[in-house]
């Protein structure tokens, strides 16, 4: 079954527009905070963490405009209800996945190359904090789902669901969706790259197996309150 | 005929409209108070980092903005991406660099001296520093014009269903990105904005305001380095 060559071509102009609006300033961000670190900002105001909470809105409305226009409808990209039981339980599993991807990949890179692992700015600051007050760690919280979502709504839900259709293929669609995925952490190292790109193939492979947003998302947000306040 | 528009037809737009708003100006404004940019943009980083940062956030609004139109059904060229007759065209632009030039200069004139404006007040700007920021103007002009003009005037006027209220709306939003640069600096900004919105009406194309938005500051800052 072949795509119809006008429908492959509007496809491929939708895709490189929500790659301007969202990949394009996020990898662009990563790599020069990679090469200039102090563009990093470790500790967050309010007035951060709500900009980081609008620039996310920026991205998630118009990619749900986008798929809505689309004609396709939000269930082809796994934006449907599910039981909440069931989406708990995939997001469990997909989280103690993770913990143990995080934990493989680093022991591997470790043995392979301490140096670069005992450099990574991951191991050497801490992206997130102890909150100062409760209407600080709201935001947080509510930037962690917001943050998790936006992603898991473009890399996986949109992304995925696009490459398959332009590349026949869901190896492919998970692969590029992973690599594009772990190059924009790149401002956390190589090794963060490394563990990250694992991570988005297991975020591809909970919305395969699921053809639903919401385990990912859990699983992402959760993942990111872990690494981030409670380590 | 605008405003025989179905109310599902017009609602359509108003949630087209506030979607342009979400990822075209709410973050915009949000950084302009104060929140850091989406785009990381340190003072400290090497000028054409900084220059590439700010391509970088022009082009992440502008291709999404190109392609929703574009996706809406209706012509880019109603929006204003046509070109005009070169000598409406550089007549509109003519009016705009002046109005801009003139603006300023009441506003040096209300502060007291170009350097105690409120952009230019306590701030060292190295002579180096204005080709970027010139360039700056190139990049941004551009973005502005077709999201603050070419598309906000017609969606405007379709759903208003009065060109004048559509511009002067779209010329108040303008001013309020300068509201944190005082009342002044808004209130000539919106006058600008009105001589901008006047001029996309009668040629029908934003490229005599990009070529205004452009030249209007660079002159300006040329005036600073000979001062």
């Amino acid at each position: 079954m072949t795509i119809d060559p006008a429908r492959k071509k509007i496809l491929g102009f939708e895709v490189v527009a929500i790659c301007f609006l969202f990949l394009l300033p996020v990898t662009w961000n990563g790599v020069v905070s990679y090469f200039y670190p102090h563009t990093i900002t470790l500790d967050r105001g309010l007035r951060e963490q709500m900009g980081r909470l609008i620039f996310n809105v920026s991205y998630i409305v118009p990619v749900l405009f986008i798929m809505w226009g689309s004609g396709d409808g939000f269930a082809k990209f796994g934006l449907t209800r599910m039981e909440w039981w069931k989406a708990m339980n995939v997001a469990i599993l997909c989280l103690v996945g993770m913990m143990l991807v995080r934990g493989v990949c680093i022991s591997f890179l470790r043995s392979v190359a301490p140096d670069l692992v005992k450099s990574s700015f991951l191991f050497k600051h801490n992206l997130g904090r102890i909150p100062k007050s409760a209407l600080d760690g709201s935001l947080a919280l509510a930037f962690y789902f917001v943050g998790a979502f936006a992603e898991e709504l473009i890399l996986r839900a949109y992304l995925i669901t696009r490459f398959t259709e332009l590349f026949r293929s869901k190896i492919y669609a998970a692969l590029l969706s992973s690599a594009l995925f772990a190059v924009y952490h790149c401002y956390q190292g190589i090794t963060a790259v490394f563990v990250v790109f694992f991570h988005g193939l297991l975020f591809s492979l909970t919305f395969l197996a699921t053809r639903n947003i919401w385990p990912s998302t859990f699983a992402h947000t959760a993942y990111n309150f872990i690494v981030g306040f409670l380590r | 005929m605008d405003h025989l528009l179905a109310t599902g037809q017009k609602r359509i737009l108003w949630v087209e409209i506030a979607v342009m708003a979400s990822f075209c100006f709410l973050p915009e404004l949000w950084s302009t108070y104060g929140a850091g940019p989406r785009v990381v943009g340190d003072r400290h980083l090497p000028a054409i980092l900084f220059l590439a940062s700010a391509g970088v956030q022009v082009l992440s609004m502008f291709v999404p903005a190109v392609f929703i139109v574009w996706g809406s059904g209706d012509s880019l060229t109603d929006f204003g991406l046509r070109s005009c007759p070169f000598w409406k065209g550089g007549l509109a632009s003519l009016g705009g660099i002046v109005c801009y030039l003139a603006m300023l200069s009441l506003l040096a004139f209300l502060y007291g001296g170009l350097g105690a404006t409120p952009f230019l007040a306590g701030r060292h700007i190295p002579p180096l520093a204005y080709g970027p920021i010139a360039l700056w103007f190139a990049f941004r002009s551009p973005f502005d014009e077709f999201t603050r003009r070419g598309y906000l005037i017609p969606r405007l006027t379709t759903v208003f269903g009065n060109r004048l209220i559509a511009m002067i709306a779209s010329s108040l939003f303008s001013a309020v990105f300068l509201l944190y640069l005082g009342a002044a600096v808004a209130g000539t900004g919106f006058l600008v904005a009105l001589y901008l919105a006047y001029s996309f009406h009668a040629t029908k194309s934003i490229w005599p305001g990009v070529v205004a938005g452009t030249l209007g500051p660079m002159i300006f800052y040329v005036m600073l380095i000979a001062r």
